[in-house]
């Protein structure tokens, strides 16, 4: 398959080949494209693929174009890590708005659910069966009686806190 | 007092009547296309964050520049959580309005056996409160779309900014990661070209020539030591090529990797496609929603009236 080094032969064919692609690098490294960089950084490595042969002149002219190579790619890489970077502060920020739009929405749900009606309800259902219970034990020994008031005692507290909770809710 | 808890269905009727011609009671938008989609959306996301973190731990040396791509890239994944919050709280909102004349009479329910255990019910009023809870979950249900729709209303218009600045970073990412794939794929070809493949291509390019020169030497002189000269020059390209296709084979492996990397980029930016154009949908159904459905007000009509009915029969039997 023809290609750019398909008739280049001999160490001054080589060199001139390659003091040409390596000025097309400093253009791309300083003004061109993150693509423009990847291509030249490709051709590079073309080149010290089809360059031979193989004497020491020719194998550091394969150095240098891999070494160029390189950098351009790191450089490449290194740069739109920085630009994804550079959005990152503004992405959390966002994540934080439609965090709390999502929280807002879920306790609309819960509103609409009559999910506080219900737990206050829970609640005092559960005061009466237990103050029920309370008169039935007193007859009991004391431990039992005692079970029965810290019931009675974390009902009630669940009660209040549902009801502050409402309160709290009205306030704001 | 007893007339007075008697009247409280009829009243309750009325006022459901009132609050169906008020307000209408179309269904709202379903939101589960949109979770769907933003589920698809906050999984595509992570895969090809993990895919190019994988593709730059390919080369030792961006080990840190990978360690700096995570961190930035779990800020991207922390964002598609607050995406799955988003889009499960619009479901939840859809699911409690369509629920919600079930969640009223659940509650009703409850007062119920909550009046009955501090026995505060007279049990000949069972059917009556029994009308009533009816007709107040029939109203509930109807506040509760109108509630619904006002809660989704709200909740996507303060996203749709965010969406919509969300999916233009998003985009804005994959065209990194494309260029990031790309330049790791060129890096490990020529990292392949450095540790070897450089010298195997320059060998078997030399045998090759060797071996074309051996060929015309037996051409013009078909002689033992030309044909000992070729068949040695053959046996060299065999043993270059083998050499060759195995750092040409590393290539291959690494161009398969770059290719999948790009095919988990590429669905993800489908779902961030998606992911918008479901949102837009949503928005624009929940704003067509006509606010006064004849079909739905006949329904509701009919309701109360069978509301009204099943009051009359009670105070009948009375």
């Amino acid at each position: 398959m023809p290609n750019e080094f398909a008739k280049i032969n001999g160490y001054e064919g080589w060199k001139s080949k390659l003091d040409q692609l390596l000025a097309v690098a400093k253009t791309a490294s300083e003004s061109g494209t993150a693509s423009a960089r990847r291509r030249i950084a490709d051709r590079l490595t073309d080149f010290a693929m089809h360059s031979h042969p193989d004497t020491e002149q020719i194998v550091e002219l394969d150095t240098i174009a891999l070494e160029a190579a390189r950098t351009l790619l790191v450089e490449n890489i290194e740069g739109e890590v920085s630009d994804i970077a550079a959005r990152t502060a503004e992405l959390n920020t966002l994540a934080k708005r439609l965090g709390a739009a999502g929280r807002a929405a879920t306790e609309a749900a819960a509103s609409i659910r009559l999910e506080r009606a219900h737990r206050a309800v829970d609640a005092m259902t559960e005061l009466v069966r237990a103050a029920d219970e309370l008169d039935a034990v007193l007859t009991d020994d004391d431990e039992t009686l005692r079970r029965k008031i810290r019931q009675i005692a974390g009902t009630l507290l669940a009660l209040r806190a549902e009801i502050e909770a409402t309160l709290g809710r009205r306030g704001a | 007092m007893r007339t007075r808890l008697a009247l409280w269905p009829l009243v309750a009727a009325v006022v459901a009547a009132v609050v169906v011609v008020s307000t209408g009671c179309t269904a709202l938008p379903d939101a589960t296309p949109f979770a769907q989609s933003s589920r698809e959306f906050a999984a595509g996301v992570k895969a090809a964050g993990r895919a190019v973190a994988e593709d730059l731990r390919s080369d030792e040396q961006l080990a840190d520049v990978a360690t700096q791509f995570d961190r930035q890239w779990e800020a991207r994944a922390n964002a598609m959580d607050a995406v799955a919050q988003y889009a499960d709280g619009l479901v939840a909102i859809v699911r409690a309005a369509q629920d919600a004349r079930a969640q009223a009479a659940s509650l009703g329910d409850k007062l119920e056996v909550l009046a009955a255990a501090a026995g505060v019910v007279n049990p000949a009023a069972g059917a009556s409160i029994a009308v009533g809870i009816d007709a107040a979950s029939f109203i509930y249900g109807q506040i509760a779309l109108v509630r619904g729709a006002a809660s989704l209303h709200e909740a996507m218009h303060q996203a749709q900014p965010v969406i919509d600045r969300i999916a233009e970073i998003i985009s804005r990412d994959s065209d990194n990661l494309r260029e990031i794939v790309e330049s790791a794929a060129s890096l490990r070809r020529q990292a392949i070209a450095t540790s070897g493949g450089a010298g195997a291509a320059s060998f078997l390019r030399d045998i090759q020539q060797r071996r074309e020169q051996a060929r015309r030497n037996f051409a013009a002189d078909p002689s033992v030591t030309h044909r000992d000269a070729l068949l040695a020059a053959d046996q060299l390209v065999t043993t270059a090529r083998a050499e060759y296709d195995r750092f040409e084979a590393q290539i291959g492996r690494s161009r398969a990797m770059a290719d999948a990397s790009l095919e988990l980029i590429g669905a993800m930016r489908d779902g961030l496609s998606r992911w918008t154009a479901a949102h837009r949908q949503m928005a624009r159904a929940l704003k067509d929603r006509q606010p006064v459905s004849v079909d739905s007000l006949a329904d509701a009509a009919v309701e109360v009236r069978d509301l009204v009915q099943r009051l009359r029969a009670l105070r009948d039997q009375r």
